[in-house]
């Protein structure tokens, strides 16, 4: 099945707020990523930076880090 | 006097630009211990506190500080109590009385908000003093300074040999399990284990200047005191607290005395803590602009906006009323094996740990 990717905007929030956002939009899209969707995070924040792909991995899932300008963009797939 | 300000100015650049770089936030070490069983961060708390309590004793054998504490105050209930609370409010605000100020520096908007419930914290700790100050007393067990260093008839030189010990037997166990380096998808990245050490010889520093720990609530008291005397001076001159004088010693390294009242005006408080303050605040905001990092957004959700201000305010009272922040008693205090240090870190957990859980209330639901 073909998914549009979601994105979220997470800059700017406090800082354990942000993964935990994070992996709830992640727990909350399961099925749809096993079946191909990809999120796509905009975070500021350089621990989430670090701890949200970290956690992602955990949970089975992969990731790219991409720098942006003034932030970055976590994406999280099977 | 100009040129105190100015070499804490720049120690303050330096721990600004190394806690931005790093990520070195105390309340996400201690936090994340409970929210998300992680200890690989809690790690580099352990080797500041071991390097800064060895680089301490090592002034203090030289001559060039003094570690009797003429800066005491009450000790008892209100170090733990104020810990509970503290520890809880630097978990909902993210960040500690320092992690706030580099955020704000890296444009952190929700830091800034924090930042205004510090002093919101701080106003309201004057407005109730009298009443509160009888309350905490009465669970004072002492004041005067009493230190593991006067209690247990060990020459001080054993315990320096055990923290250079402790700190090379942690460095090795970690190096052995691959853990001592931390790994990291941001630009820049300054591991966690070098601010450490780069930011305990920045505490030393500050101690060597100034001739005791670093502190920073009590200029924050200043602000709220500053704009208290702007809506009305009559009512500024109302509160007792801003009266009261807490600072006065003779300061060796400027050859002058130094004292300060928590009222709004230029004193010593502000020549040994506002530099550091600004210090960290553009260290932080040059490692940020230098990373093409900066950025301020406002784009967040309202109820973050809340917590980080509830946050904030709950480390501005805590502090007051424990008469000190977790710098104060983590960084100075609990390496000079301080009694009020460990009342406050036996507080700080258990906040810590209900700061955590109702902050994923909050947050996942």
């Amino acid at each position: 099945m073909d998914f549009e990717n979601e994105s979220f905007d997470l800059r700017g929030q406090i800082c354990p707020s942000t993964l935990l956002t994070a992996l709830k939009k992640i727990n909350e899209r399961k099925t749809q990523l096993k079946e191909g969707l990809i999120l796509e995070f905009k975070v500021d924040n350089r621990d989430a930076i670090n701890t949200i792909p970290e956690s992602a991995t955990r949970m089975g899932y992969r990731f790219d880090v991409e720098k942006s300008h003034g932030f970055y963009k976590i994406k999280i797939y099977k | 006097m100009s040129s105190v300000f100015i070499l804490l100015l720049i120690i303050g650049i330096i721990a600004g630009f190394v806690m931005h770089r790093s990520d070195f936030c105390v309340a996400s070490m201690l936090r994340d211990i409970f929210m998300f069983n992680r200890f690989d961060t809690v790690f580099s708390l352990f080797f500041l506190l071991l390097m800064s309590a060895a680089l301490y004793l090592l002034l203090f054998f030289t001559g060039l500080i003094d570690i009797s504490h003429p800066w005491a105050g009450m000790v008892g209930g209100r170090q733990f109590i104020g810990g509970i609370i503290f520890g809880a409010g630097m978990v909902l605000a993210g960040g500690c009385v320092i992690g706030t100020l580099y955020k704000i520096g890296s444009g952190n908007v929700s830091s800034f908000f924090a930042f205004i419930g510090i002093l919101c914290g701080s106003f309201v700790y004057a407005v109730i003093y009298p009443e509160i100050s009888n309350i905490a007393g009465r669970l004072d067990i002492t004041s005067s300074f009493v230190s593991l260093y006067s209690l247990i008839h060990i020459p001080m030189f054993y315990f320096f040999i055990f923290y250079l010990v402790a700190f090379a037997m942690l460095f090795f166990f970690l190096k052995n399990k691959n853990k001592l380096f931390l790994k990291s998808h941001v630009y820049g990245f300054l591991q966690p284990f070098y601010a450490s050490v780069i930011l305990s010889f920045c505490l030393a520093g500050i101690f060597l200047i100034t001739k005791m720990p670093l502190g920073i609530t009590s200029t924050y008291t200043k602000f709220s005191a500053f704009f208290a005397h702007l809506i009305s001076s009559d009512y500024y001159e109302s509160f007792s607290y801003f009266s009261n004088t807490v600072l006065n010693y003779h300061n060796s390294f400027a050859d002058s005395d130094i004292s300060g009242k928590l009222g709004y005006h230029f004193d010593g408080i502000y020549l040994i803590q506002l530099p550091v303050i600004i210090g960290i605040l553009a260290g932080s905001f040059f490692s940020a602009l230098n990373l093409k990092e900066f950025s301020v957004n406002f784009h967040i959700p309202l109820k973050q906006f809340f917590i980080a201000v509830a946050g904030g305010f709950l480390m501005g009272f805590s502090s007051r009323l424990a008469g000190g922040c977790n710098v104060w008693y983590l960084f100075g205090q609990l390496p000079l094996l301080d009694l009020g240090a460990y009342l406050f870190l036996g507080g700080l957990l258990p906040g810590v740990w209900m700061g955590s859980k109702f902050l994923e209330k909050l947050i996942v639901g």
